[in-house]
């Protein structure tokens, strides 16, 4: 097992008061920033008439207009670019991607710069030492290229001194795999020699893993993992679909939000009591979908995401189409950032 | 002829004259083959039964006393030993960085690990052929691959921030079913050099037909292709021609050893570099070295790469060489490499390859795109079976172009012919590729 228990206990074990006072910085800066350089953003502003300078407290966030997929979508078309307008930087190198395939729709695109990826390889590498990810092990490491997870943990090498990933961070190796039912047999016959902690995979991916073993007679066992990350970008398993994979895997199921349009990524820890957030990236509300307010303490609501930290394509109050409520005590496994409770989660 | 020739990544290394190649490679011999032979259990067993030590080796021409070896006995030692590497592993494994598999085109895959020093040199390898290949700063770029494949993500994403691109779009596996999603980013983003594997080619070009749109509107200055399946004359005038490009690059590579190739602007077979990749041309029966200017199976040694060193590694796959410098400048050997040796079949006599068929239909009009699977329903087969697909909006009588189609292989190759047209998605794939061979032998 792994002797670390937190990548970055300054950060992760923060007073909730201090991370209010960070976000508080943050949150002005942030909005200055796209305001100056997001096409979108400037325009959903103008549109209510806001100033950045109106925007001095995290008490202000309510003075933020809202924006949903929708908003996303429309602004490809209406600024006749990839982008929709969103990307703020134009001097930088940029890797871009497509987080999801609508079955219509426009496609939304996100780029990351060297800076964005080194936040992010930190933001997984807390979270994969939180999922019990020792230093100096094997993970194996399902995605597609399309999706930019493999670029912020998988071992690049960037020029000096412009990126880090998880990897490299946490020293460790990593096995690629594709994300798809039907290669299934290739991340089962590679888990079986080199023997991974730890997999991240879907929920599709996973439920052809069980029928694959069950049919060729692999004692799961003998894959070596310790952990199974169910990444999902809407659901997260259900606490009776996590019963019924731990029963059939006799492994620790774990789950992982990927809001990948903002780059947000959360995961459960070992307590599975919600999925922290690293509030020094992302300040977190859950808003009623009708009335885009905030809803009590509690009561569920569509999670909203505003990106602290992100160059390229920040988004500010960007509401998703994911269910949750928040928890803000601190997490027994000491952590104080917020944790966000799915809905069916526990 | 391009503008972009005569330039070069690292010009003193790629216009090397020859006997400079040739010294540096007899230094580098000597290092790698005392690695190996130090760090393997693999290598010293291979020398020892072969009788060689290391000291015996003093230049390139001395490999010959060492034994080839190929994929399938790293295959049978994997699951001898249980080790993943068949003993040839010769680096502590914590200087690993990532575990990849081969594609398996051929079967089960084998297995690779990279460390990262040898990452650093396949980014090397990769940032001369890529400007081989036309792509410069800042330029925007589309590149398609899967993610498990060897060489991504680990080591061309490494490669593409060599360049400092203004925007680099990293897409995923296009089949029928996901190339309208690269259909959208070459729209939207309008690269200037895409990297695109032949078979997802064909899942775009009939993407675009079904969305009526002209390839020629995602204004593509250059495009890097094949990916082992092998660009000829042909396809490249073809992709030429559709996609208004300036040039069609074809790029191949062996997984296992690591080794990338490609073609320049002359087009006149596939730079190898010699530096870091050490070839020869085998008879594949006999295991001797070819007369010059026959045609062999290619065995290479790779005289850099330490995790996984390979010292006279049969490719199986048939290639032409040509060691006289290169119209474009460049030094380093050249190969015409036709594929893979497992696909070889017997039929009436004589050894065929789906590459002979692909270059015959491929020139009718209707068939350019050469998708066909030979079906190999014995060991010895006394006719060629294909099941082909052709395009429908040129093809007016499908059962006269069958009649051409025999006709011309019937004259090239000399052996009776047995065709049924398919469509393209019936035809099998192995991932991005067309399995050229459909095994039936196996499943009886």
């Amino acid at each position: 097992m792994s002797t670390q228990r937190y990548f970055n206990p300054a950060i992760e074990l923060m007073e909730r008061n201090e991370i209010k006072n960070l976000q508080k910085k943050l949150l002005p800066k942030m909005v200055e920033y796209v305001y100056g350089r997001s096409m979108f953003h400037r325009k959903i502003f103008d549109k209510v008439g806001l100033k950045p300078m109106d925007v001095k407290s995290l008490e202000d966030l309510k003075k933020i207009p809202v924006v949903c997929k929708t908003d996303l979508e429309k602004a490809v078309k209406d600024f006749d670019d990839p982008m929709g307008g969103r990307k703020c930087v134009e001097e930088k190198p940029v890797f871009t991607f497509a987080p999801e395939f609508p079955a219509e729709g426009e496609i939304i695109y996100v780029s990351l710069s060297f800076g964005d990826i080194t936040r992010l390889a930190e933001a997984l590498a807390r979270q994969w030492i939180m999922v019990g990810v020792g230093m100096g092990e094997t993970v194996q490491v399902q995605g597609w290229s399309w999706d930019p997870l493999h670029m912020i943990v998988n071992p690049q090498i960037f020029p000096p001194g412009l990126s880090v990933t998880t990897a490299s961070l946490l020293n460790c190796k990593t096995i690629p795999v594709e994300v798809m039912p039907e290669d299934i047999g290739r991340t089962v016959f590679m888990a079986k020699f080199f023997k991974p902690s730890t997999v991240l995979m879907s929920r599709k991916t996973l439920d052809a893993m069980v029928k694959f073993v069950e049919k060729e007679g692999i004692n799961p066992k003998d894959l070596g993992y310790r952990t199974v990350v169910v990444r999902e970008s809407k659901n997260v398993l259900s606490a009776d679909e996590r019963k019924i994979f731990e029963e059939k895997l006799g492994l620790k199921i774990q789950s992982m939000l990927d809001v990948r349009e903002n780059l947000f990524y959360a995961s459960d820890c070992l307590n599975i009591d919600g999925l922290h957030v690293w509030e020094d990236m992302y300040i977190v509300e859950v808003l009623d979908p009708e009335k885009l307010e905030s809803v009590g303490l509690g009561e569920y609501g569509k999670l909203t995401i505003t990106n602290l930290f992100a160059e390229v394509v920040p988004l500010v109050k960007y509401r998703s189409d994911v269910d949750v409520t928040l928890n803000f005590e601190a997490c027994g496994c000491g952590r104080t950032h917020v944790r966000i409770i799915p809905q069916n989660y526990k | 002829m391009s503008k972009i020739g005569g330039e070069y990544w690292d010009p003193k290394i790629e216009t090397m004259p020859k006997n400079e190649i040739k010294e540096l490679q007899n230094m580098k011999v000597k290092e790698i083959v005392k690695h190996a032979y130090n760090n393997s259990i693999f290598y010293r067993q291979k020398f020892d039964a072969a009788n060689v030590k290391p000291e015996d080796i003093k230049n390139v021409e001395d490999l010959k006393r060492i034994p080839i070896f190929r994929k399938d006995e790293l295959r049978v030692l994997r699951d001898k030993t249980g080790d993943p590497f068949g003993g040839l592993l010769s680096i502590p494994s914590s200087e690993i960085i990532s575990y990849n598999p081969s594609t398996g085109t051929t079967g089960i895959p084998t297995f690779m690990a990279i460390s990262r020093g040898d990452q650093q040199i396949l980014m090397d390898v990769f940032a001369r052929m890529h400007w081989m290949h036309g792509l410069r700063p800042n330029m925007k770029v589309v590149h398609e691959t899967l993610i498990w494949h060897w060489y991504i993500p680990t080591v061309i994403t490494s490669v593409y921030t060599k360049f400092s691109l203004k925007d680099f779009v990293l897409a995923g596996l296009a089949t029928p079913l996901t190339a309208n999603f690269l259909v959208d980013a070459l729209l939207k983003f309008k690269p200037e050099w895409i990297s695109v594997a032949y078979s997802p080619l064909l899942a775009i070009n009939i993407e675009c037909k079904k969305r009526g749109i002209d390839p020629k509107n995602f204004c593509v200055k250059y495009m890097q292709t094949g990916r082992g399946e092998p660009i000829t004359e042909t396809i490249r005038k073809e992709l030429l021609d559709t996609w208004n490009v300036e040039d069609v690059f074809d790029v191949g590579g062996v997984g296992e050893i690591w080794l990338a190739y490609g073609d320049c602007y002359t087009h006149t077979g596939a730079h190898f570099w010699e530096d870091i990749y050490h070839v020869e041309l085998i008879d594949p029966e006999t295991g001797e070295i070819v007369s010059p200017n026959e045609r062999g199976e290619f065995v290479v040694t790779n005289l850099e790469m330490k995790a996984f060193p390979t010292i006279r590694f049969g490719s199986e796959d048939y290639a032409d060489m040509n060691t006289e410098k290169c119209g474009c400048g460049r030094t380093h050997v050249r190969l015409t490499v036709y594929g893979r040796t497992p696909w070889l079949v017997d039929i009436a006599g004589k050894k065929i390859h789906p590459e002979f068929i692909k270059r015959i239909v491929e020139k009718f009009p209707e068939t350019r795109e050469a998708a066909f699977t030979i079906l190999k329903y014995a060991k010895t087969m006394d006719k060629l079976r294909l099941k082909a697909s052709y395009n429908e909006s040129l093809t007016k009588d499908p059962e006269e172009l069958k009649q051409r189609w025999v006709k011309a292989i019937e004259k090239e190759l000399k052996i009776p012919v047995e065709i049924e047209w398919v469509s393209w998605e019936e035809l099998p794939k192995i991932f991005h590729k067309i399995a050229r061979i459909t095994d039936l032998t196996k499943k009886a």
